[in-house]
């Protein structure tokens, strides 16, 4: 029993340090996203399920620039994750053409929108989306 | 000169680049287990303000911070979480869960002045927060349901008067071998709050290192 614990230690020490590593890595510098949803077309196709790669080094300092596409967790469901265009800062006026109306996007939130607006659900369907997502 | 040189070259350079790198390592992974053990296990906080008053004290409080259970969607109504200000990403505040997804809220709208009061449903996937003192607190009354993915932690533990208790200690020191980063945070026994013993952050210590 020992001895089968001493040859399986390790391997499982190994396991632990290179997970801790990998998580403090994805969390802080980058980390790999699949795609899935055609809301982006044409910029990521959807039949292709499209890998893109995820920087992480924006949360420090919030410094985002409109147009940037971003991902981020959907303010109607916590566990899922949406990727979508940043078009507008907190501050910034913008205009909804469905809805004829002009909004300002309130402090520490940013208007998302994809790509394919015919088929993608951003901000028009549920407003601003805070920040800190 | 040349003696120079030639203790220059004597000296083990290369056991030495070993030796200092497998040091760095041991940092660097005991940084990435702290890191983790932070955002994903149980993390301290410290809260201070008035909007949680009595339950939380104006000077400051040190809370323990559970995060894997807002990870696992299970807070309830009567928690308190520490989440992300819809206002300011940068910040983080701590109130009371007021409803859930698809709950039916009743609030005062402006405690101080007048009697009125609303009611709203909560959407789904969104929390009503509230801080215990309606009075000073800035909350979901004036920013509105909070999406629950702002949540980052359940506040499960807290010691009052921590910081004036003026004991908390960090020892860093070098050992022969290694390093061993230790916080030790004491906690003095207030208001029949159990204290917590003791929390522990360990860095990775590789044993064959320590035996050289």
């Amino acid at each position: 029993m020992a001895r089968a614990l001493a040859a399986v230690w390790p391997l499982a020490k190994g396991c632990i340090t290179g997970s801790v590593v990998g998580i403090t890595v994805a969390d802080g510098v980058a980390s790999v996203v699949t795609m899935d949803g055609a809301s982006m077309h044409p910029t990521f196709n959807p039949q292709q399920a499209e890998r893109v790669l995820v920087e992480k080094r924006c949360h420090y300092r919030y410094d985002f620039s409109r147009s940037d596409v971003i991902v981020f967790r959907s303010p109607r469901n916590h566990r899922e994750l949406m990727v979508k265009r940043l078009i507008a800062l907190p501050g910034d006026w913008i205009q909804i053409p469905e809805k004829q109306e002009i909004r300002q996007i309130p402090e520490g939130h940013c208007w998302v929108e994809g790509d394919n607006a015919a088929l993608s659900f951003d901000s028009r369907s549920y407003g601003p989306v805070p920040m800190g997502l | 000169m040349s003696g120079f040189v030639r203790r220059l070259g004597g000296i083990p350079w290369r056991s030495i680049a070993g030796d200092a790198l497998s040091r760095v390592f041991l940092v660097a992974q005991a940084y990435c287990a702290v890191h983790v053990v932070d955002q994903h296990l149980c993390s301290l906080a410290i809260v201070r303000g008035p909007s949680m008053l009595p339950a939380m004290n104006l000077a400051g409080d040190v809370v323990a911070v559970d995060r894997v259970s807002a990870r696992l969607g299970r807070v309830a109504p009567g928690d308190v979480v520490l989440m992300i200000s819809p206002e300011d990403p940068r910040k983080s505040v701590a109130k009371r869960v007021v409803g859930m997804g698809g709950d039916s809220v009743t609030y005062l709208v402006d405690p101080g002045n007048s009697d009125a009061s609303k009611t709203v449903v909560v959407p789904q996937g969104h929390v009503w927060v509230q801080g215990d003192n309606v009075y000073a607190s800035r909350d979901s009354r004036q920013f509105g349901a909070v999406p629950y993915g702002l949540i980052t932690g359940k506040i499960f533990c807290r010691e009052a008067g921590a910081i004036s208790g003026a004991n908390i200690l960090l020892y860093a020191w070098p050992h022969k071998l290694g390093h061993k980063q230790l916080a030790i945070v004491k906690f003095a026994e207030k208001d029949k709050v159990a204290p917590l013993l003791c929390c522990c952050v360990h860095g990775y210590i590789d044993v064959k290192f320590c035996k050289l």
